[in-house]
């Protein structure tokens, strides 16, 4: 059947310094097409991916979209968005501080119309969305990302992608690898779906079976070029494998259903781990034995508590929560080397031995050369490819470096090895190499704990323990493990759901966190009542209020920071000089005074801009920023004084209805809040929680970075104004201490210090609080010293209170 | 997020060369200018202009430390740990050498209590560093203003005093060689010890360091403790130069530490120290506070030109590695 082509890649190429990742490919994508690329570990497939969606340039070669040539010059992920491409990557790329449904609306900036009642309109389009994709799905489409489930999340990421409108080539990177069995058919239906509807997929996976089922053609990579391309009739798992690795495969049964036969241990090994009722992190009732010698398996659908299990036998020590008994040294390998496995500076040699080096004494003398001796061994051993064990890590490809994180456990002769996927995205024939490995290891009298996602590994275990909602459904004997007796025992254990009780109240959290700070006010501010009647009075509310007007714009400013999960050092240097700038110039020369002004807010923009284009981190900056603002105060006023323009005074001290300053907080309140609901405050929310994750969208974080530092000036400078106009003068050091202050203002009002969540209200009550606290202080007749030590304590506290809720603590 | 990849790829290029170059370069090049433009460019201004480096080198050191536990820890209590020894010391010693025997080592174990304090509160309060030491030291400034009234000394005791001024054989300051031997000290612990590569892992990586099994809380804990403790050991030996102690003494080595310890090629985001950088850059930052000194530079513009400093320092380092 002749299709018209969609996307073509001519004689691409692609380098990353010294590793070439692309060789000249080429390739056509049809229009209604779906192509399985099917490689090994570093074979091209995510740099493939990456020049198709605009992420990486290509060194060489010309990109094609509907037959035209696409300008290079110009190609980036928003253009490629635009032309209808779409990646679903890996690593899921959602905000974990944004509903579900605000993700979508991060995603599909070109697709949500604008205007008001936009949210409406994206919530019912979300629901509408997963109810298509995921029928029966359990996803709440207001809920906070971040408490739902790693295959709920994972849904949500896909469907987000598939309801792109204007579609027309999605690919998908390893796109079932959390989801249930169910939940991946029903994502095949929907590919074939869309197949008709003309939509081109680029299907990843490791999982050749699937690959080999949804496809119509399969492309095979190794080594950054493509080497074998064909309809999938042609071919099957085995010959995809000879394809990939490029010889014969010594035991093809290898991928069948056939169970292999398993050597039986012994059970005279000594028992290295028990446990007795092992009950925490999602885990009910675990109890197991594990002895010497034994290579367990552990299996069951992922998310089933497989990985909590594995970190409880590693840290869990005494009788906390159900005993965890060890023997012996215990080594973790993890499959998630970027984030939990490899030391990106060292060398292989230092990434190698620093288990071992666990032996020695705190404060002794290492043996340098001893360990050296040790990591030749097993560098050897385990033919790592690499210039030699001096090479940085970061050098190798992703099998080699997964090699030295296995080698890590094996240098140090630890008696338990507890394996955590640990052949996740590596390729074939290093999976086959660190098999043999454990097995080796087991029959050397090591105990093994290997957990994987691909069920077919766990063969060649003395038993296999599936997990299921945190408890173990069933336990496989010698003899009768296989990947279809695995597969059915993942879903045992259905009536076990409730015991678990996971799913929170969502809705009760975000109740509460306005609740605190605002308990907080009321009660100082009845105290403070008490103590002095006449506080109670509207003159006596209006004057407290005016007193917290500066801390309030500060705090909200610091908020816009902190809601990237930077903090401002200097928000109340900044503040000072506005103020400084309002009582000297601004009264002579008022153009020159707002020039400078808008200077400066220019300037904040920069800070932004620094920061992210040269990496260098927000507390530098500003601290040093600070310095500069406080410098130029002192050199236009070396002492308090000066005089604000009498307008100003004015404009500040209008006697209406309610007091005037309550106004002007809630104003500022009100903006603060509608702006974080707004499209680009929802994005920035999103920058501040998961800043890749919005650029892949297609967002600039460098407009994010300068934005958010624009708006918190903006803060800053009206506070700073209305500081000037109600002090009816300036002093560059009355605001030195503001910077503790507004980050407490901030944390006390319901914001978290890294994440993105923010609280526009909170911040607002928070400020007033510790501004209220200092007059209460006054009133109890304290050392004034001491207002500065009960603020600090204040934040102290409510943070621990807040891990104290959470369970951390 | 500790690490992106552009920072590795940065971080990378870094780990080939030289990590001190720049700090000896320009600690070089300032010595010179100043020299020249002071019309005293011999080896006895550099000697004395070492001795205020050294006060700086043994707090910078420690700054290096936190820093070097990563994830973007600064100690910003320093300048208030310092002031507070200087008051102690000062007060306690009271201007007698017995007294100042066991002043000493009180002042640095208050020093080294306030560290704990910013273990505790970093590692099992969760509070991160920036904040947690801000708050430490507004608390320790309350206490110094507390104190403030009743400090009445008039004078240091002469054994410290003769510590931070005088020299050996007439040519070294000894406090030169004591920070020398601090210098020596750390490198070898980062290099030899297991704590040194423990630390250094940390801050690489904290998850895959707990992962490997090493106690990652007492890690951070000893760095935050010593880190302070240097702080205590600088305030001791800084009141005995100024003989006696002032509200604020400390207050300008806040960004004078920071700016030091990343001169010297230790990584902002840490993993990486460089004690020897540290006092390479302390050299240079001392020359750069006299040339603007010597400049006739208001307070403002002094102000203005150490922030402007710290960032271009920060941006240039990067920008240089590219």
């Amino acid at each position: 059947m002749e299709r018209e082509s969609l996307f073509g890649l001519n004689s691409v190429a692609k380098c990353y310094g010294a590793t070439t990742a692309l060789r000249e490919v080429s390739l056509t994508v049809d229009r209604g097409e779906v192509i399985g690329l099917i490689g090994a570990n570093g074979a091209g497939k995510s740099t493939l991916t990456r020049v198709i969606s605009g992420v990486s340039l290509p060194d060489s070669g010309e990109l094609f979209h509907d037959g035209h040539l696409i300008d290079l010059a110009v190609y980036s992920p928003a253009v490629a968005s635009r032309l209808g491409i779409r990646v679903v990557y890996q690593d899921l790329s959602l905000c974990t501080n944004l509903s579900v449904f605000e993700n979508f609306c991060v995603e599909q900036h070109f697709a949500v119309a604008k205007g008001f009642g936009w949210r409406k309109r994206a919530l019912a389009d979300t629901k509408r969305a997963l109810d298509d994709l995921f029928p029966g799905h359990d996803i709440d489409p207001r809920a906070q990302l971040s408490k739902l489930s790693i295959s709920q999340r994972q849904m949500v990421e896909i469907c987000r992608a598939i309801t792109m409108k204007d579609l027309r080539l999605l690919i998908l990177d390893e796109p079932t690898s959390s989801l249930a069995a169910s939940q991946a058919a029903q994502l095949m239906t929907h590919i074939a779906t869309l197949k008709k509807r003309g939509v081109s997929i680029l299907f990843i996976s490791h999982r050749l079976g699937e690959g080999i089922g949804i496809a119509d053609r399969i492309v095979v990579m190794q080594d950054g070029a493509m080497v074998w391309e064909g309809p999938n009739v042609s071919v099957d798992q085995t010959s995809l494998v000879e394809k990939m690795i490029g010889k014969r495969l010594s035991s093809p049964e290898r991928f069948g259903t056939a169970s292999v036969q398993n050597k039986p241990v012994g059970n005279g090994g000594r028992v290295r781990i028990r446990t007795n009722r092992l009950s925490c992190d999602g885990l009910v009732d675990v109890n197991v034995e594990f002895r010497s010698g034994e290579l367990v398996g552990i299996a069951g659908l992922d998310g089933n508590g497989q990985r909590e299990f594995l970190k409880a036998l590693f840290f869990t020590r005494g009788t906390t929560k159900g005993a965890v008994e060890k023997a012996g040294r215990l080594a973790y390998v993890t499959g998630d080397r970027k984030k939990e496995g490899v030391f990106p500076m060292w060398s292989i040699s230092d990434n190698m031995s620093i288990v071992e080096i666990n032996k020695a004494p705190l404060f002794g003398r290492l043996d340098l050369g001893g360990l050296a001796a040790k990591v030749r061994e097993w560098y050897t051993n385990l033919s790592i490819k690499a210039e030699g064990p001096r090479t940085a890590i970061l050098s190798l490809s992703g099998g080699n470096q997964q090699k030295v994180i296995v080698a890590r456990a094996l240098l140090a002769d630890a008696d338990v090895i507890i394996l955590d996927d640990p052949t996740k995205g590596v390729d074939v024939g290093t999976k086959e190499q660190m098999h043999q490995l454990f097995k080796k290891a087991a029959e050397n009298g090591k105990l093994l704990i290997w957990y994987s996602t691909e069920d077919e590994e766990l063969v060649c275990c003395s038993r296999v323990l599936v997990f299921r909602y945190g408890q173990v459904v069933e336990e496989l004997k010698n003899g009768v493990i296989s990947k279809d007796r695995i597969i059915e025992a993942s879903f045992h254990g259905e009536h076990l759901a409730d015991r678990t009780g996971r799913q929170g109240n969502k809705t009760k959290r975000r109740a509460n966190e306005i609740l605190i700070p605002l308990g907080a006010m009321l009660a100082v501010f009845f105290l403070s009542g008490a103590l002095q009647p006449a506080v109670l009075s509207e003159f006596g509310i209006d004057l407290l209020v005016k007193a917290s007007i500066p801390l309030v714009f500060a705090a909200l400013a610091q908020m816009y920071i902190i809601g990237l999960s930077h903090i401002d050092l200097g928000v109340g240097a900044y503040m000072g000089l506005v103020s400084v700038l309002c009582a000297t110039i601004l009264r002579q020369h008022l153009g020159l005074g707002l020039g400078l002004i808008v200077v400066t807010i220019v300037g904040y923009g920069l800070i932004g801009a620094l920061i992210y284009l040269r990496n260098i981190p927000s507390v530098i900056v500003t601290m040093g920023m600070s310095f500069v603002w406080v410098g130029i105060g002192y050199t236009l006023q070396p002492g308090p004084g000066g005089q604000p323009p009498d307008w100003l005074v004015k404009i500040f001290n209008l006697h209406l209805i309610v007091p005037e300053s309550v106004l002007i907080i809630l104003a500022a309140g009100l903006l603060s809040f509608l702006f974080c609901r707004s499209r680009y405050g929802t994005v920035l929310r999103g920058f501040g929680n998961n800043p890749v994750a919005v650029e892949r969208s297609g967002w600039s974080i460098l407009k994010a970075y300068v934005s958010a530092y624009v708006v918190a000036s903006l803060f800053s400078v009206i506070g700073g104004v209305a500081m000037t106009a109600s002090a009816a003068g300036s002093d560059i050091n009355a605001t030195a201490s503001y910077t503790l202050l507004t980050v407490a203002a901030v944390v006390i009002g319901g914001s978290e210090l890294i994440g993105g969540v923010v609280s526009s209200f909170g911040t607002v009550i928070g400020a007033i609080t510790l501004s209220l606290i200092g007059a209460l202080v006054g009133f109890l007749r304290l050392n004034s010293s001491y207002v500065t030590a009960v603020q600090g304590g204040l934040l102290i506290a409510i943070l621990a209170f807040r891990l104290l809720r959470k369970g951390e603590l | 997020m500790r690490f992106n990849s552009k920072s590795v790829a940065l971080n990378l290029r870094v780990v080939k060369g030289i990590p001190w170059i720049w700090a000896a370069v320009g600690a070089f090049l300032m010595w010179v200018a100043l020299g020249l433009f002071a019309h005293n460019l011999n080896l006895e201004s550099l000697i004395a202009t070492s001795t205020n480096a050294s006060f700086l080198a043994i707090v910078a050191l420690g700054q290096m430390l936190v820093i070097t536990t990563g994830g973007g820890a600064i100690d910003l209590s320093i300048p208030n740990v310092i002031t507070l020894s200087a008051f102690l010391s000062a007060g306690i010693a009271s201007g007698s050498d017995l007294k100042a025997l066991y002043a000493v080592p009180v002042v640095l174990l208050i020093g080294a209590f306030v560290g704990l304090v910013n273990a505790l509160t970093v590692l099992f309060l969760r509070i991160p560093p920036i904040i947690a030491t801000l708050g430490t030291g507004y608390i320790i400034t309350t206490a110094i203003l507390i104190y403030n009234p009743y400090f009445t000394t008039a004078y240091v005791a002469p054994v410290l005093l003769h510590i931070a001024r005088d020299r050996l054989l007439g040519v070294v300051p000894l406090v030169v060689l004591i920070t020398i031997a601090i210098v020596i000290l750390l490198s070898l612990m980062l290099t030899w010890t297991r704590y040194g590569k423990c630390l250094i892992a940390v801050g690489q990586n904290l998850d895959a360091a707990r992962l490997t099994g090493m106690p990652v809380n007492l890690i951070q804990g000893i760095a935050y403790v010593l880190c302070s403790t240097l702080a205590a050991f600088g305030g001791i030996m800084i009141s005995a130069q100024v003989n006696g102690a002032f509200l604020g003494l400390g207050d300008q080595y806040l960004l004078q530490t920071v700016g030091s310890v990343v001169v010297g090629g230790t990584l902002i985001f840490g993993g990486r120290a460089v004690p020897l950088g540290t006092l390479l850059g302390s050299l240079f930052l001392v020359l750069l506070v006299t040339a603007m000194q010597v400049a006739g530079l208001k307070i403002g513009g002094q102000f203005i030109a150490e922030g402007l400093f710290i960032i271009l320092v920060l941006f240039r380092l990067l920008a240089v590695l590219c």
